[in-house]
């Protein structure tokens, strides 16, 4: 087993050397989003991970199971490299393609949304990985990502853009 | 044991658990790595690609890089949430400040629509 999986004094959590069937980890209850509070007791959550994860001004709320934790930091870590590769399409639109004819700022309307969604993409994913950590403290539905919507609202919009400047070009 | 009989059913504690993750917990820490050293990458991709066009912001970028490459290494399983909190919000504050340099490339770099006179 993997030294992140021991508990943070060490100590192993699977007994007895079976695999757990469920939850081999300090952390609260395997369902993600169950209606009720965390479990108190049963072991699921150590007092050393109470201690851990409480924050200040919030206290009672348990440190998620780790896995929840990391996985919940993977979403925010692609929806980054999401943001960066905009960023990249954006930069390249304005400094590698050729000027359109007769549509001089055509470059910059495409190219320059797309750099500043990539901003706000990277912003509210963070935002979105402190509320999802929050849920997952409180066993609390995971709130629903409003990134999707965002990306598809914008890249429809240059899209929409793109076809536009295009027949402006060729065209006029 | 008659198969498909009432006893099958019953809790086998050697039987694989439903999510894999259980048995090999170790994997999704390793998935993260994987994931910051992909993050990693990206920005040393992004990084490069503005070199051709603004030297100096493309440098800076690359100086990012290896900054996100050591905040995976010393992310682990059992850092503190406020720590864990302060890394992320490292990478979104390099994210757009490389967002902010690339609006101000595109806008006043090589070819731009805005002058500056």
């Amino acid at each position: 087993m993997s030294k992140a999986w021991s508990g943070p004094d060490g100590k192993s959590t699977s007994p007895a050397g079976k695999p757990a069937p469920a939850a081999p980890l300090p952390g609260v209850p395997v369902t993600i989003g169950a209606p009720g509070k965390r479990r108190r007791g049963g072991g699921a959550t150590s007092s050393h991970d109470e201690r851990q994860g409480n924050q200040p001004g919030e206290p009672g709320d348990a440190e998620p199971d780790v896995r929840f934790t990391l996985a919940n930091e993977r979403t925010f870590l692609a929806w980054n490299r999401t943001a960066l590769a905009l960023v990249v399409a954006g930069l390249g639109i304005v400094q590698l393609l050729p000027p359109f004819p007769r549509v001089p700022w055509g470059r910059h309307a495409l190219g320059v949304p797309l750099i500043v969604l990539g901003a706000v993409v990277s912003v509210t994913a963070y935002q979105e990985w402190r509320h999802t950590q929050k849920a997952l403290r409180r066993s609390e539905p995971i709130p629903q990502s409003v990134l999707p919507r965002i990306l598809v609202g914008t890249i429809t919009g240059v899209a929409a853009l793109s076809a536009v400047v295009l027949l402006v070009s060729a065209v006029r | 044991m008659p198969p498909g009989g009432p006893e099958d059913r019953s809790p086998d504690p050697s039987a694989l658990p439903e999510d894999p993750e259980d048995l090999f917990p170790g994997t999704a820490a390793e998935r993260t790595r994987l994931a910051w050293a992909r993050t990693a990458i990206a920005f040393g991709a992004v990084g490069l690609a503005m070199l051709r066009g603004e030297p100096v912001a493309g440098l800076l970028v690359l100086a990012v890089t290896p900054l996100i490459w050591a905040l995976g290494r010393y992310v682990s399983a059992t850092a503190l949430p406020q720590t864990r909190s302060r890394r992320l919000l490292l990478v979104t504050v390099a994210v757009t400040s490389v967002a902010a340099l690339a609006t101000v490339a595109a806008l006043l770099g090589h070819g731009g629509p805005v002058r500056l006179r």
